[in-house]
Formats: C-alpha cells, sequence, structure tokens
C-alpha cells in the first residue's frame, strides 16, 4: 500500500508575522518555519494506517522551495519511509499551480491513499485538497477529525454542525485533516537521526504549470486601538460606561 | 519590536549550528514545552521528580545521548548533547540534572571504565529506561576535596566488603545502579557498580531541599555491602577516573545554564513590556532597561562560550580547564539573571506561576554542583599560575 502525505514548510504560528514594507509579501528575514500543523495530523494519520496494516509505505510529499527539505525531514523522523521535494525556484502561492504540480507527480504513483491537512496555515485557502481530487479523479473526504482502521478498511469521523458523521472509507481516496482526536506523535531523536539516512528523491519542477491568481499587495492588519480606562469612582463609571458604550461605540 | 527568536539569534549563532542539531534541539523543546512547562510548577512544589516521564523520555532518546549505537545510543557529539541539555533545563534544572546524571555520570562510567560484559549487561536497559543510574563520589565529609573519601573497600577473596556513606546523590533514591567510589586498603580508588535491592546498602532520600525540588537527591548507605569483584569497574586508573565522568556532566551544565537564562530572561522581558507603573511598562525604564540588557549580553556569551567549547570537544581538544571556565562563568551569570529576572517580575515573581525564583533556587545548587565555583576558580587559577592552591 502506498500512503503518500503532503506537507507543507510555514511560518512558526507563534511568532507575529509582519508585512514586508513595500508590501510585496511576509518578511521572511529569521523567521522560523514549522511542518503545517494538520499536515502532522496526516502524517500521524499515515503512519498509524502503516503500523496498523503491517505493510506499505509512507511517502511524503512538498511541493516548496530547497528549505522545505527540512520539513520532509520532520515528517521522516516521524517515521515515514522516503520523501519526495517537488522543487520549485520560488514559493508559490496559486493552489491550482500547486495542485497541478502534486497530480502531475502523484498520478503516475498510483496512490492508495493521499492523506494533507485541511489547509496550510499560511495562506489559510485549503483549496489543494479539493484541486487535486478533482484533477486525479479520486473522491475527497474534508476535515476528518479520526480514522480509525477496521478488518474491512476504514473508518472516518467528521464532526458537523448536526453531530459527527461516519464514513467507511476505501483506497483511493484523498482526506484532509482537520484538528484530529489523536495526538501527533513526537519525533525521538533517533528519529531524526534516521530521517538523515532516509532517501528524499528531488523532482526539479522547470516549467511551472500555469497560475489562476496573483496576489498584487499584502497590507497588515490594522493596529489594535488602545483601551480606554474610565478613572472615576461608583457609580460616575458605569454611567460614563453606559454613555460611552452608547454614544461613541454604539453598541447598545 | 524584536521577537524572542530574533534575540536568540543576535549574532547569526543559529547559522553555525548544523540543520541536525537544530533538528535535535527543536525535537526536545517541543517535548519540554508539551511535557514539562505546564506542570514544572507543581512538582516543584510538591518536591516530586516526574518518575512517570521516564518512558517517554526513553523513547524520545534522552538516554545515551553520546553513547556508541553499538549499546543502544544515538551517538551524537557534544553540540547536540549540550542542546538537548540547554532545552532540559529550559524547563528545569532538575530535569537536566536527572539526564545529566544517568548520562554522563552513570552510562558514561560503565561505558568508559566497564568491561564489555558490564557494558551489554547494563547500557541498552540504561538506553530504554528500565535502568537508572546515579553516581556516588561525594560524601559528608568529602565534597571539594573527594581525595580524602571515607568509603572503604576491603578485598575479601573475589568479593569486596563495602563500607561508607555517600551524600548529595542526584537520582540515589530512584536509581537501580549506583556507581560508587571506594577507597581500598592501599588507598587505591575503585569504581563499583552497586545493584538496588542488595544487601546493606540503602538510600535516604532529602526532602529538606529548597533548591532542585523536581530532582531526587539523597544519601546513599553502605553497611558491609558484599559484592563480587566483577562489579567492580576494571578500567579505572586510579583517582582520575573519578573526576573524569565529572568533566562530561559539568560540559552539560555549562549549556543547561543558556537554558535556565533564557527561560527566565524571556519572562522578564515579556513581563516588563506589560507591566504598566506610572502610566508606562516598566520596560521604559532605565533600571529595568540595564538590567535587560546585562541579562541579554551575558546570556549571548555564555551561548557563544558553549558552542565554542563544543566545537573544541569534537575536535578533542577541549581540557578540563576549558570546561572548568565556562562551568564557572555560565552557572555565575545564571544565577544572577534569575535573581535579576526576578527583580524585574516583583512580587509576581516569588510565585511558582512564574519560572524565575524556581530556576534562581536550582541554580544555587548547579552553583555548587559538580565542582563549586571556587573549586573552578581554582582549576583555572592553577592554569594561570602554575600553582596549585589546595596541595
Amino acid at each position: 500500500m502506498k500512503i503518500f502525505v503532503t506537507v507543507k514548510r510555514v511560518p512558526d504560528t507563534g511568532v507575529p508575522l509582519r508585512v514586508k514594507s513595500d508590501r510585496t509579501g511576509i518578511d521572511r528575514e529569521g523567521l522560523p518555519y514549522v511542518i503545517n500543523p494538520y499536515d502532522e495530523y496526516a502524517t500521524e494519520a499515515a503512519l498509524r494506517i502503516k503500523e496498523k496494516i503491517g505493510d506499505g509505505e509512507v511517502i511524503a510529499v512538498s511541493c516548496g522551495t530547497e528549505d522545505s527539505i527540512e520539513t520532509i525531514r520532520h515528517a521522516l523522523a516521524m517515521g515515514a519511509d522516503r520523501g519526495v521535494l517537488l522543487k520549485v525556484n520560488d514559493e508559490i502561492t496559486d493552489s491550482v499551480q500547486t495542485a497541478d504540480i502534486l497530480s502531475d507527480y502523484l498520478k503516475s504513483e498510483n496512490p492508495d491513499f493521499i492523506l494533507m491537512g485541511k489547509k496550510a496555515v499560511d495562506y489559510d485557502r485549503g483549496l489543494v485538497p479539493a484541486y487535486l481530487s478533482e484533477k486525479l479523479g479520486f473522491p475527497l473526504e474534508t476535515c476528518v477529525t479520526n480514522m480509525e482502521i477496521k478488518d474491512s478498511g476504514f473508518v472516518l469521523e467528521r464532526e458537523t454542525e448536526y453531530g459527527v458523521e461516519i464514513i467507511e472509507a476505501r483506497s483511493p481516496l484523498i482526506i484532509s485533516f482537520e484538528k484530529a482526536k489523536f495526538e501527533p506523535r513526537f519525533p525521538s531523536l533517533r528519529g531524526v537521526m534516521m530521517a538523515k539516512k532516509k532517501p528524499v528523491d528531488v523532482n526539479e519542477i522547470s516549467n511551472l504549470p500555469a497560475n489562476s491568481t496573483n496576489i498584487l499587495s499584502y497590507e497588515p492588519p490594522p493596529e489594535r486601538k488602545k483601551g480606554k480606562i474610565i478613572d472615576l469612582p461608583f457609580p460616575d463609571n458605569v454611567k460614563e460606561l453606559v454613555k460611552l458604550l452608547k454614544e461613541e461605540s454604539k453598541i447598545i | 519590536m524584536a521577537e524572542i527568536h530574533e534575540l536568540r539569534n543576535f549574532y547569526g549563532i543559529e547559522d553555525y549550528y548544523t540543520q541536525e542539531e537544530k533538528m535535535l534541539r527543536n525535537t526536545v523543546r517541543e517535548f519540554v514545552k508539551d511535557k514539562i512547562l505546564p506542570y514544572i510548577g507543581e512538582w516543584w512544589l510538591k518536591g516530586e521528580f516526574p518518575k512517570h516521564l521516564i518512558p517517554e523520555m526513553a523513547k524520545l532518546g534522552l538516554f545515551g545521548i553520546t553513547l556508541p549505537e553499538k549499546y543502544g545510543g544515538l551517538g551524537l557529539g557534544p553540540v547536540s548533547y549540550g542542546l538537548i541539555m540547554e532545552e532540559l533545563e529550559y524547563g528545569d534544572s532538575g530535569i537536566r540534572s536527572f539526564c545529566s546524571v544517568h548520562n554522563s555520570l552513570a552510562m558514561y562510567s560503565i561505558y568508559t571504565f566497564g568491561s564489555e560484559e558490564q557494558k551489554n549487561k547494563y547500557l541498552p536497559e540504561m538506553v530504554k529506561g528500565k535502568l537508572i543510574g546515579c553516581y556516588g563520589l561525594t560524601e559528608p565529609n568529602a565534597g571539594s576535596d573527594p581525595f580524602s573519601m571515607e568509603t572503604k573497600a576491603i578485598k575479601k577473596g573475589s568479593k569486596w566488603i563495602l563500607n561508607g556513606t555517600k551524600m548529595w546523590i542526584t537520582n540515589g533514591s530512584l536509581a537501580d545502579i549506583a556507581i560508587v567510589w571506594a577507597k581500598d586498603e592501599e588507598k587505591n580508588f575503585h569504581g563499583f557498580i552497586l545493584e538496588k535491592g542488595i544487601k546493606g546498602f540503602s538510600s535516604n532520600e532529602i526532602k529538606t531541599k529548597i533548591s532542585m525540588r523536581a530532582s531526587d537527591t539523597s544519601e546513599l548507605i553502605m553497611e558491609d555491602v558484599e559484592i563480587d569483584d566483577s562489579y567492580r569497574l576494571p578500567d579505572t586508573v586510579g583517582f582520575k577516573s573519578c573526576l573524569m565522568p565529572l568533566n562530561e556532566a559539568r560540559y552539560g551544565i555549562t549549556w543547561g545554564c543558556v537554558g535556565s537564562a533564557w527561560a527566565c530572561f524571556e519572562e522578564a522581558l515579556n513581563h516588563s513590556k506589560e507591566r504598566i507603573q506610572f502610566k508606562k511598562p516598566i520596560a521604559s525604564f532605565q533600571l529595568t532597561q540595564k538590567k535587560l540588557v546585562d541579562m541579554f549580553e551575558d546570556i549571548i556569551k555564555a551561548e557563544l562560550l558553549c558552542l565554542h567549547l563544543g566545537r573544541l570537544k569534537e575536535k578533542g581538544k577541549s581540557k578540563h580547564y576549558h570546561v572548568s571556565l565556562v562551568k564557572r562563568n555560565n552557572t555565575r551569570v545564571a544565577l544572577e539573571i534569575a535573581r535579576t529576572a526576578r527583580e524585574i517580575l516583583g512580587a509576581y515573581g516569588i510565585t511558582t506561576e512564574y519560572q524565575s525564583m524556581r530556576h534562581s533556587a536550582n541554580l544555587e545548587s548547579v552553583h555548587t554542583y559538580e565542582g563549586t565555583y571556587e573549586i573552578h576558580t581554582l582549576i583555572v587559577g592553577k592554569k594561570l599560575t602554575d600553582i596549585d592552591a589546595v596541595e
């Protein structure tokens, strides 16, 4: 069984981002990066499938610049068997382009499962799983929160407004993961050492597929307005507060 | 405004670590963030070492870090080892001490002085965390002067009879095996492996500590402990052998101090920017800024020293006085930084909701153990003057 996991290198979510002064992108100088957290759930799920059935191969695929090897190594350190970097020279911000590159590679690989994060936390679009499903002609289950492996196949859970959906799944299939009920494993130090020895194929993408969107510019979010302290004794402070809520912020 | 990750990389030090070293460090950083930091204040107050984490620590690979793969270790280099110690002590000096002692004192002694049979018997189990080790050198009357130790080993046929007391032994009560040093009738030093539960061998945990509370510190008592010669470490070369492991552990301490210092600095910096007094953040006062800059400068220097020492060690060029200079410097600055951070935190700083006072209390031990500040001064002093002050 061939299980592919897509992984993306994203800025560490714990670090505030700054827009470059010319508004052409994010200031990436010295920014720490992590594996996209949703992709970690997908990786964990892939490893669990392999462990449960006692056979198969988990392949971590990333479409990105050379630095994405680091992210592939994280998945390898968790336990994936090998990695593939679909290498581009500049970061791709267009989901159709990413899906085209992934599908060009994956269609000749005969995957049984493709596990993905529901979105990458950098651009937050969440479109690649759907585009990829369309391009490969594979069914897609989105925002999966749990996965159990039964003798007959896979049982997936999705949390909806109406309760938990329980779905029986068979390959070939694309599954995109929400924050799941299971925890992704910590890569061990030994895993990090082993990751160094596992193969990572680098496929240079020389002809970029056409893009469907262009980001014109980035606007930093407006700065939060300073709070106001009403420095009056009771009950004047309450009266003042009510007045401000009515007249200034107009919320009551 | 500079973010912490930018401050940590003030002199671009990140470029001087390999990709693998950084990945190993980040792995331990995540572990500490998830498994240690949320609970450490409580463990510390209760005076408990988190024994339940031992299997997870073993799984992570914290035991046998530098040990060759042949015995189940990871065979990592000194800089990786150092970075791991730094991250552990970012959590707590007691957690780092647990790993330091198990790795650099207990496993290192068996690996360096043990027979092949002893290595095969103990090391793989120690890597798995099934056996935890401690190291008994210090005694109630022999601290800085271990040469004067009173523990006796009397040869009786193929057996040895051990009598004596070891003091301030990290992991002493929870350990399954102890490396214990003793003098024979000819005043030769020998190291022995004592297994927990053998007749005449017992431990008492020291419960009255107000430092290293999340660590087990104990007394080991040997009353007519009779063991076979096969439990003696055969490859020791006299007194020097009992100091060699210390040099390894001291090296790890130098990095550990950088970790506790960063933890204190970060919380003091954040607090100073948020705490409003006299209608402005206390970070705007020159007095506070000077404190922050002094702390920062000392951490940056401490980390650069560690990295340089680590690279020297990689090439087999580090000497014991190199380690002493950094152990002396880094324990001093880490302790000062923890105290200054507590000052900046004001009254909040005296609680375990914050970290600085816990670190400060711990660092009192770090400043003293594995060679006191004074002893390291004399080691470097001897290098400078060629005069041994304690002879």
